[in-house]
């Protein structure tokens, strides 16, 4: 991922004093691996940039609360995950009280796709996202979190363990059901055919 | 050594993918001897790292600067110990005043009405001050020629006449000619 955990903590100590500049180089290190573990959540370029934005403004004004510099990741990657499902929670509210449901920015990359110099490739964007979430859909809101988790955020059991507050041991368990749902689901195994 | 033929399932090279650990002895000594199996583990392990790559890969870069902001101090209320403060002292306030409340009430009660006997009293001196002044500075009867308000008819004889004396009055009269013992 480009850096040293040692690194990390020194940072996170130094920004917990008051260095703007180390908590700039935090921010340098993990932002683009929280707006890709937002983005894939919610797969809305816009709404992820500005959640991104709110959870560094979040962990830069919470950052003494933190109550070990190791777990930084773990701590961003909570907040982040705490924000997404806020996200959900006010579209759910929202989608009460609109007649038309927003559309996702994949469907509308989709029916701008042939006016677009670049229509191929996101054909293929629009393709593989739409195969993500329906596997993603078949699994339980546990097994998914853990699965995107593990595979797409490049995160350590360990450090998913921090993230959700539960034991390793179910951690793992979640992710083996995923793993052997995904590995036998049909578009799974066409995805990686056509890929491979 | 027949064992060691047998070739790990799907499910459990994925529980192998997942940790190392979990794996028995038996399962380990298979899996650094048997090419096949290891072959497998690393074909599933390389799928799932390719989902993330293309994850990774179709995910939009963002565009927007990185935001650096100043610390804001947070207002009083909303700081973590502003508001457990306001909470405590709103719960005093409130404490205190329903405890006034409660001590002072069969106080005030008494007082209520101690003032309304008190205010009885008062009212009933100043009318009866009023009557005796009224009584101690009444007009003499030479005024009422003045005012008008005497008139001739309505001397003692004419009183007597509307309000006997208890002796003479009309009903025992009555009583006595029709025969009835006088009481």
């Amino acid at each position: 991922m480009g850096y040293d955990q040692h690194s990390v903590s020194q940072w996170v100590l130094e920004a917990c004093s008051g260095n703007e500049a180390s908590f700039n180089r935090l921010m340098d290190t993990f932002y683009k691996s929280i707006f890709r573990m937002i983005f894939y959540r919610i797969q809305s370029q816009m709404d992820a940039e500005d959640i991104t934005q709110e959870v560094f403004l979040q962990a830069f004004n919470h950052l003494g609360t933190l109550q070990s510099p190791d777990r930084f990741k773990s701590w961003l990657f909570q907040i982040a995950l705490n924000k997404v499902r806020d996200f959900f929670r006010k579209k759910r509210l929202r989608s009460l009280f609109q007649a038309l449901p927003e559309k996702m920015d994949v469907e509308d990359e989709r029916s701008e796709m042939h006016h677009h110099p670049e229509a191929l490739e996101n054909l293929e964007k629009a393709d593989f996202w739409k195969v993500v979430n329906s596997l993603l859909t078949k699994l339980s809101s546990k097994e998914r979190e853990v699965f995107t988790m593990r595979f797409l955020d490049h995160l350590s059991i360990r450090e998913i363990s921090n993230v959700m507050n539960k034991r390793e041991s179910t951690i793992k368990t979640f992710l083996y059901r995923a793993m052997v749902k995904i590995k036998k689901d049909p578009s799974f195994q066409t995805l990686m055919r056509e890929t491979l | 050594m027949n064992q060691k033929r047998i070739h790990l399932e799907e499910d459990r090279i994925m529980a192998l993918i997942i940790d190392e650990t979990d794996l028995s002895p038996v399962e380990k000594e298979h899996l650094s001897e048997c090419a096949d199996c290891r072959g497998k583990k690393e074909k599933i392990q390389e799928e799932f790292a390719l989902l993330g790559n293309l994850a990774e890969k179709f995910a939009p870069e963002s565009k927007r600067p990185v935001l650096r902001k100043k610390r804001e101090p947070r207002p009083f209320l909303t700081s973590a110990f502003g508001w457990k403060l306001s909470l405590a002292s709103a719960v005093a306030v409130l404490f205190t005043i329903t405890a006034t409340w409660y001590f002072f009430k069969p106080l005030r009660l008494q007082n209520s009405r101690q003032n309304a006997s008190e205010w009885t009293a008062a009212t009933d001196h100043e009318l009866m001050s009023e009557i005796n002044a009224m009584v101690e500075t009444a007009f003499p009867r030479t005024y009422l020629y003045i005012t008008g308000e005497y008139h001739k008819g309505l001397n003692d004889e004419f009183i007597m006449f509307i309000v006997p004396p208890v002796n003479n009055d009309s009903a025992s009269r009555l009583f006595r000619m029709k025969g009835h013992a006088t009481c």
